[in-house]
């Protein structure tokens, strides 16, 4: 069953149009799928002279990766730490902008290593069957 | 060939509010936004068409002025870049970008 905004936000610590994903589609231990139309939000925070940038991409696929530790650390019955945006690598854009895509934003993330603190997550975001953005993810404990 | 600008993110930005509430702290995405914008000033027909490995080394915090210093290396495609508050490395890394000249 999908998970829906309210509980995303008591998953990671982004608050307020900070908190980009709309919904968790499916999620098991080694990956999750989200979904989001906050890219076309004319209020979205991430927007820069009213576009908002395909490199902001990464920021949906890190959420999406917090969004998944947060989900993994509470199933495992520990406490959600914060997880910030370490690194990105072999990251590729299809797009220029993200604003002016009609469909929903679907976030894969896959996790690839790490466990608890830093992890790494092969991520793609896609609007229907057209890629968006894909790149490795590196997600660290705020300490 | 390099291109350096100086740069802060003002405390009013959008995204500070809710990244995070009581502790703002300017998105990873946002420096790179400015990254794209330094090197649209420097080279207009240029294009981000990745990035092959950024890494971000220390937090930057509103209003805290930072400089972006671009590279321009062997291959015309990639452009290194770094930010630095105070000469401290905050982030650093390599632009793919596609040059759209006739």
């Amino acid at each position: 069953m999908a998970i829906a905004k309210a509980e995303i936000r008591t998953l990671i610590p982004h608050a307020g149009l900070m908190c980009l994903l709309d919904s968790v589609l499916k999620w098991d231990d080694e990956s999750i799928v989200c979904a989001s139309e906050t890219h076309r939000d004319p209020a979205n925070p991430l927007r820069r002279d009213g576009r908002l940038s395909a490199l902001h991409a990464f920021e949906y696929g890190a959420q999406a990766a917090a969004v998944h530790g947060g989900l993994r650390a509470r199933s495992a019955g520990v406490a959600t730490l914060p997880y910030y945006l370490a690194a990105l690598r072999d990251a590729h854009l299809q797009v220029i902008r993200l604003d002016d895509i009609d469909l929903p934003l679907e976030v894969r993330a896959q996790r690839l290593f790490g466990d608890g603190g830093n992890a790494i997550y092969e991520c793609h975001i896609a609007a229907g069957n057209a890629p968006l953005a894909d790149g490795r993810i590196t997600v660290m404990l705020r300490t | 060939m390099s291109f350096e600008i100086c740069r802060a993110i003002r405390a009013d930005h959008p995204s500070l509010a809710g990244h995070f509430p009581g502790a703002p702290t300017v998105p990873g995405v946002v420096i790179l936004d400015e990254v794209v914008a330094a090197l649209a000033e420097w080279r207009k027909d240029s294009q981000l068409t990745g990035m092959r490995a950024v890494k971000f080394v220390l937090p930057l915090k509103p209003e805290q002025p930072f400089t972006i210093c671009l590279m321009a290396k062997g291959a015309k495609t990639e452009v290194d870049f770094c930010c630095r508050v105070d000469g401290r490395m905050v982030v650093e890394g390599r632009l793919e970008i596609r040059c759209d000249k006739i």
